[in-house]
């Protein structure tokens, strides 16, 4: 693959966008129960990127540090799902979901790694879980762990990435509690041999 | 695998088992049915529940709170997806209920994870951790923050509001530590010290805050530090002045010790203010209700406070004082013609002329108008009276000139003793005062002595009426000029009438009064230079009366004599001079007579005189010569041209060899320096032979001529 974009049929993509938001309607059920309130998540866009480019892209949006979760899974394809926000985001997710308005940012930082692994757990389960049943592939994930830092250092070995992926499917996610609406990213590093899993599946599941 | 490994691996798996009962947190199986496998003796004893009941039942059913919660849909994902889930206690309050040996709840953080063996059967496991004291402690930690925020919050609050209140406020602030260190300025205190607060912020207050002593301008020691060691105020209204680079500041300043609860010193306040304006001013209006404006001399508020020190002090002492009270005379002559401008700059003048006169000890004040009061402390009789008389010549010989004017004025002066008998100082006052009128009274010009009544008549009388004679002779042209002749021996045939002027008073009834009874008296109190000027006028005025009698001789020489004190100033050269110019008697028919010792004791000054009288073209003779210890030398210096001898000398050459002697010698260094020798006191006819035969120029004496009245003596060459 080269490093531009993969350019994929916009019908391929919108079927991974309608599956993905499958799963996501599911995690927002979850969430909404848990907090008691609605909770409403949505995929505005899907997109195939290098790792250099998914950088560029969500570095675009997150002037500072990020936190969120990341979860390695295994199976008929494996790689690294990662839920970010930027941090002043993440705090404000928290605050939402915790529903204490009152809370300092400074107050909030202790119970962020907490909500914030719960949360992304929850969201990239779901994930993980439509596109299992997408392919009716069985598949391993790990527990989430919690990531915070500058962008390069969470896209990086230190991060705690596994595979030398090339290829980031990169999802923009729309978290909305109440009147609070917060933006964040989904992506899915995946190596070579996994990407063409993937979209072999993708072909198979629209019988291409 | 070989032996070994065979039997490690069989130890291994032997051992997971005893993990698994001993690990101290939860774990729970479950299989594909949500049934249960089993669990640890950690989950048995909070759930209190024996797993031997458990066994193969559903989970959710043995823990029915579970249902549709996240550990059940967890178990699920784990099952059917083999997706691994967190379930934490904040998100979550439905986990297990697990109760601690208090009976408390136990917080739970949960993981669940897929299990999958090799038979493809999925099971999931169930990690329970306890992280109630985790919760319990983040409580705590929140609740604390939470307390200290709004403490904080507070003190901020309050700590502006001091600071607002002490940046509001006119004077300057300045805090400092125990130590004396600078912990906060205020902007007035940073405008008036000239340093910024955060510059001086940890330094010793002491470099940041100079202060010197307004009188001695030397520096003084920090009050700070003065506060520190006494823990007392230290305060000061009148003495310091702030330094500032190039300026000063006058300052009040306070410094206050600052305690804490323990009554320990933790540092001082120092609160000080500009008052440079009202310092100056009020030195300034101290000054003037002291002092007269226009002449700077005391006023007199601040003269009878003198007095009263004076008179406490006479009481006290046993040195004299005395007050004498001015008044000027035809000081109102100048205001009138001229302005009150012009009478302004007289009284200045004057005071200078006047100030000249006293010593530094002596108070000078203006009591008002034209009247003026001096303080004599510690001046007996007889120096007050020639103070006294200084301050009128002085001001006798004061000439006033406005514009195209000149003006005379004279003083009135009369002068009052301290003796410390007086009851208040207004009394010596009114008695100067009353001298001072009875001066006026008497024709002005004068220096009047207060008289005490008859019974206290004060022991100066007598000299005092020496004075009061000599000045009303004066004025009433009791004096007579007589005139003796100088008899020319050598040259018989030059003619020529060579006479000496000279001067004697007439009494009250008449009677001839030497010049051995004044002139002491004349001489003590400066009376001396009224005489010879009476001298010189009179000399002229009979001069003038006879030539238009007609009776002068063409060769007439009239020799007058002349005072020390004369020579002092220009005021009785101004006065021949003039009366030379005037007078149609030609300036050689004069001779000026002067005491060698007179000469002598200021030789400059007589030098000039004479010389300028010289150069009108009258003569000058040094009198009474040999009598001083002087050198020859001196001689050369004068511009004379006669040398009377000392009739001392004289009088025994017929009978005293070195008299003799002496009369030769300086009759021949006179002849050698081309002056004419005058012998005095020749009484009788041998003295006269002698003179002749030493060569002596002129003999003067009783032996050749007795004094007559000077308008006599013509009168008398006319009938003779």
């Amino acid at each position: 693959m080269s490093d531009n974009k993969l350019v994929l049929d916009e019908f391929f993509v919108d079927a991974v966008a309608e599956v993905l938001n499958i799963g996501m309607g599911s995690a927002a059920a979850s969430l909404s129960e848990m907090i008691d309130d609605e909770v409403r998540l949505s995929v505005p866009g899907v997109e195939f990127v290098s790792r250099l480019s998914a950088t560029e892209i969500i570095g675009a949006k997150a002037k500072t540090d990020v936190s969120g979760v990341h979860q390695s899974f295994q199976g008929a394809f494996g790689g690294d799902a990662m839920l970010l926000f930027p941090e002043e985001q993440s705090l404000e997710l928290v605050r939402a979901v915790l529903q204490q308005d009152d809370m300092t940012l400074e107050d909030l930082t202790e119970m962020e790694q907490e909500a914030m692994t719960e949360i992304g757990n929850v969201i990239l389960n779901a994930c993980l879980c439509s596109m299992a049943d997408m392919f009716g592939q069985e598949m391993l994930g790990e527990i989430p762990q919690f990531v915070k830092g500058t962008l390069k250092k969470v896209f990086s070995a230190e991060g705690g990435l596994e595979h030398s992926e090339a290829v980031v499917l990169l999802l923009n996610m729309d978290f909305a509690v109440d009147a609070k609406s917060v933006q964040g990213y989904v992506t899915f590093l995946m190596d070579v041999d996994s990407v063409q899993q993937f979209i072999k599946h993708i072909e198979k599941f629209l019988e291409l | 695998m070989n032996i070994t490994e065979n039997n490690q691996e069989k130890t291994l798996e032997q051992l997971f088992k005893p993990v698994f009962l001993s690990c101290e947190f939860g774990l729970i199986i479950v299989d594909s049915d949500f049934h249960i496998i089993d669990w640890n003796p950690w989950f048995t004893k909070y759930c209190e529940i024996d797993i031997s009941n458990a066994k193969a039942s559903n989970i959710t059913d043995i823990f029915s709170v579970l249902k549709g919660g996240r550990v059940e849909r967890g178990i699920f994902s784990a099952i059917k997806n083999g997706l691994s889930s967190v379930v934490s206690h904040t998100l979550n309050k439905k986990a297990f209920p697990l109760i601690n040996a208090s009976g408390g709840y136990l917080q739970q953080q949960i993981m669940i994870k897929p299990l999958l063996l090799e038979n493809k059967q999925r099971y999931c496991l169930i990690q329970i951790s306890d992280v109630t004291a985790n919760v319990n402690r983040e409580k705590q930690l929140l609740e604390q923050s939470k307390r200290t925020k709004a403490i904080s919050e507070k003190l901020a609050q309050e700590k502006e509001r001091a600071h607002v209140t002490l940046d509001s406020i006119a004077d300057a602030v300045i805090t400092t530590d125990e130590a004396g260190k600078i912990l906060f300025m205020n902007p007035v205190a940073e405008m008036l010290t000239g340093f910024f607060e955060e510059d001086a912020q940890h330094h010793n207050v002491s470099q940041y805050f100079k202060l010197i002593d307004e009188k001695t301008r030397k520096p003084i020691p920090c009050p700070v530090t003065q506060c520190l060691d006494t823990q007392d105020i230290i305060s000061n209204e009148t003495d310091h002045v702030l330094l500032r680079d190039m300026d000063y500041f006058s300052i009040t300043d306070s410094v206050a010790p600052i305690f804490d609860e323990d009554r320990d010193v933790i540092g001082t306040v120092l609160v000080f203010r500009d008052v440079t304006q009202s310092r100056a001013l009020s030195a300034e209006l101290n000054w003037q209700a002291m002092h007269d404006p226009l002449t700077g001399l005391a006023n007199r508020r601040q003269f009878e406070s003198s007095m009263k020190e004076l008179l406490a002090k006479a009481k006290l002492d046993n040195q004299k004082h005395h007050l004498l009270y001015l008044d000027l005379d035809q000081f109102k002559v100048v205001n009138d013609t001229c302005g009150h401008d012009a009478g302004d700059e007289l009284l200045k003048q004057v005071s200078v002329a006047l100030v000249k006169k006293l010593r530094k000890s002596d108070v000078l004040a203006r009591l008002g108008g034209d009247e003026f009061g001096v303080l004599l402390e510690g001046c007996d009789v007889e120096n007050t009276i020639s103070v006294a008389n200084n301050l009128r010549q002085a001001v006798e010989d004061f000439r006033f000139g406005w514009q195209t004017q000149s003006f005379r004025i004279g003083v009135s002066i009369g002068v009052a003793e301290i003796t410390g008998e007086e009851g208040k100082a207004s009394e010596i006052l009114s008695a100067a005062d009353a001298a001072c009128y009875s001066a006026k009274e008497s024709g002005r010009n004068r220096v009047h002595f207060h008289q005490l009544d008859e019974s206290g008549v004060s022991s100066h009388q007598e000299e005092m009426q020496w004075i009061s004679r000599l000045q009303a002779a004066l004025d009433n042209d009791d004096f007579v000029l007589y005139l003796q002749r100088i008899q020319n021996i050598k040259s018989q045939n030059v003619p020529s009438e060579h006479y000496e002027v000279l001067l004697r008073m007439v009494g009250d009834n008449g009677e001839t009064i030497p010049p051995g009874a004044f002139l002491p008296a004349a001489e003590r109190f400066n009376l001396v230079g009224s005489l010879d000027h009476w001298v010189v006028e009179n000399v002229f005025k009979t001069l003038a009366a006879l030539k238009i009698q007609g009776v002068l001789p063409e060769q007439l020489v009239l020799a007058i004599n002349l005072s020390g004190a004369s020579m002092a100033n220009d005021s009785l050269l101004e006065t021949i001079t003039g009366l030379l110019d005037e007078s149609s008697i030609p300036a050689e028919c004069f001779c000026f007579e002067v005491t060698e010792t007179a000469a002598i004791s200021n030789l400059t000054q007589a030098s000039n005189f004479l010389s300028q009288l010289r150069s009108k073209g009258c003569k000058i003779a040094l009198d009474d010569f040999g009598s001083g210890l002087s050198s020859f030398a001196y001689l050369k210096e004068l511009p004379i041209d006669y040398l009377k001898i000392d009739g001392y000398f004289v009088k025994d050459i017929a009978i005293d060899g070195i008299d003799k002697a002496f009369v030769e010698s300086i009759n021949q260094i006179g002849q050698v320096m081309g002056l004419e020798t005058i012998a005095e006191f020749v009484e009788n006819d041998a003295i006269l032979e002698v003179l002749t035969n030493l060569g002596v120029n002129y003999a003067q004496g009783y032996g050749i001529h007795k004094p007559i009245a000077f308008d006599e003596v013509f009168c008398m060459s006319e009938q003779s």
